[in-house]
């Protein structure tokens, strides 16, 4: 997203982490129109909107004074709320999925053939943005074929006569060509699941996810109850509700992804199920119980996102930087483990010199130099001359390390040398070098 | 900070060409969507289906509330995204960097 500002993006393809190729291209063209923030919040406010009301297309089975109230309780979700800032892809997902649903719908109403190729053709693009798409659509595809199997249009000998079935299943069967595709390029480009280093670094224990996703997971269950206990609810629905209750858990249970720290408690892997699981709420037709259960959730989401809130203040990096602001007369070198905290992602130029510039000011005139550690996947241009690197290490200098950093990187020019704790939060801490050559 | 960037349509066209020429994705993607096309078209006769799965569908579409009922709905719906915007944009001020 960063780099989209300055020159575009680029096929991520050949990227062993991730397989998103088509990630953030709309953030590749805005940004060569404009750079300004009023524009890009309005922007943001477009896409909202627009997801809002493909929601409301969508579930034209609900009433719509449900749905308005659905609505908004979907936008103020955890997953919504603290995804609204520009750099999340998961509003342009959940459109590109409701636009293949909506197709398909269409196609289910009509029998058009031009639903098909919307429903293909938006399936398609929405899995090579994101691989929860993609997870969704699997999820989609068995539902498909367990229905087909209970319908007794799948028997043994369906596999003896493979055109005879493909011409019974003829949509299954281009869903079904579709995720094998995406799974062929993405087994010969990404790692998978057990070196993979970016879901490794997402994993959590079984408590933490029910403790980050608990409102999500009580959520899921209520709907589930609400929807298959409704015989108005339509079979295409149910299978819908089906295959993103199951994109759930697979998301929390097998992969078991977490948001990273410096992003606490955002919940955005399941930001598209959980918009379909919370609209299953509109189901209920007794309006007290409706009512009940949207009451509760309020509750509990305005209790989430205070929480979050909180966090976000950044109580955490301001008590440190309080500590850092009376420092005088000294060098800070900040250890790699915390400029990718404080930056998101390790090593890149731009955050680094982003938590640079906000100490800069202030620092000029305490005489305090931010020294950074040297590394070889962290190169310099020659133009940037006012960042410091360590060159030596002195008596008093301070040491600036972010606890638990996923990536541990903590340098080895300062561990060597004898140091004190001077400041610690839950975040980071601060050494003072007490003895140096 | 100008609303608009300078040279857009020359921007727009450096960008496309960052994008279409920086990898073998998209001639890859594009050939995946053209056999799926294909495919749709030999089985353009067999795509019907065979039990109704919208069935049960009750569309409540074009049957609006009455008056007051979509004034309560459209205030209640309205102050959430009034909330969910107030929310936003202070967080958005604090979000990564410090108050020095």
């Amino acid at each position: 997203m960063f780099f989209s500002f300055g020159q575009g993006t680029w096929q991520q393809y050949g990227f062993e982490r991730r397989f998103n190729p088509l990630v953030f291209l709309d953030l590749t063209f805005l940004f060569g129109i404009t750079h300004h923030p009023v524009v890009l919040n309005f922007y943001i406010l477009c896409v909202h909107a627009l997801e809002l009301w493909l929601l409301y297309k969508f579930f034209d089975f609900i009433k719509p004074q449900k749905r308005l109230i659905l609505l908004g309780l979907f936008s103020v979700l955890p997953s919504t709320l603290w995804t609204l800032p520009i750099n999340f892809t998961e509003r342009w997902m959940l459109i590109e999925i409701l636009l293949s649903l909506l197709c398909f719908k269409n196609f289910l109403k009509t029998h058009r053939f031009q639903s098909v190729l919307g429903f293909l053709f938006w399936a398609n693009v929405a899995c090579y943005v994101k691989e929860t798409c993609f997870l969704f659509y699997v999820m989609l595809f068995i539902c498909l074929i367990l229905w087909r199997i209970y319908q007794n249009d799948i028997v043994l000998a369906s596999f003896l006569h493979p055109v005879r079935s493909i011409q019974k299943m003829p949509l299954e069967f281009l869903l079904g060509l579709s995720l094998l595709f995406w799974f062929i390029q993405y087994i010969f480009v990404c790692l998978d699941f057990t070196t993979n280093s970016y879901l490794l670094d997402r994993q959590a224990n079984f408590l933490e996810i029910i403790c980050l996703y608990k409102f999500e997971l009580t959520l899921t269950v209520i709907s589930l109850f609400c929807v298959f206990s409704q015989k108005e609810v339509s079979l295409f629905n149910k299978l819908i509700l089906m295959a993103h209750v199951l994109s759930v858990f697979f998301i929390l249970f097998i992969l078991r992804l977490i948001s990273v720290d410096y992003m606490y408690g955002i919940t955005y892997y399941v930001y598209v199920p959980i918009a379909f699981i919370l609209m299953g709420l509109g189901c209920v037709k007794k309006n007290f119980v409706f009512y009940f259960w949207i009451s509760l959730s309020l509750f509990a989401v305005l209790l989430i996102n205070k929480e979050i809130f909180k966090h976000h203040q950044g109580q955490f990096n301001l008590e440190m930087s309080e500590f850092v602001k009376k420092l005088h007369d000294t060098n800070l070198i900040v250890d790699s483990s915390a400029s990718y905290v404080l930056g998101g992602r390790k090593f890149e130029l731009a955050y680094v010199k982003a938590f640079y510039r906000a100490f800069q000011n202030d620092f000029l005139k305490q005489n305090v130099k931010i020294k950074f550690e040297p590394s070889d996947d962290f190169l310099f241009p020659e133009e940037e001359d006012d960042l410091i690197l360590i060159d030596k290490v002195e008596k008093g200098d301070y040491v600036l390390i972010k606890k638990n950093a996923q990536e541990k990187v903590v340098s080895d020019i300062t561990v060597s040398y004898p140091r004190q704790k001077v400041f610690e939060n839950k975040f980071y801490l601060i050494y003072q070098i007490t003895g140096a050559e | 900070m100008p609303l608009f960037e300078d040279h857009i349509l020359t921007n727009i066209f450096d960008r496309l060409k960052t994008y279409a020429c920086s990898d073998i994705f998209l001639p890859i993607f594009a050939l995946i969507l053209l056999t799926l096309y294909v495919l749709a078209r030999v089985l353009r006769p067999y795509l019907t289906t065979s039990e109704n799965m919208l069935e049960n569908t009750q569309e409540s579409g074009s049957s609006l509330p009455p008056p007051a009922k979509i004034l309560f709905t459209k205030l209640i719906y309205f102050s959430l995204n009034a909330t969910c915007l107030h929310l936003y944009f202070v967080a958005n001020e604090h979000r990564y960097f410090f108050k020095l």
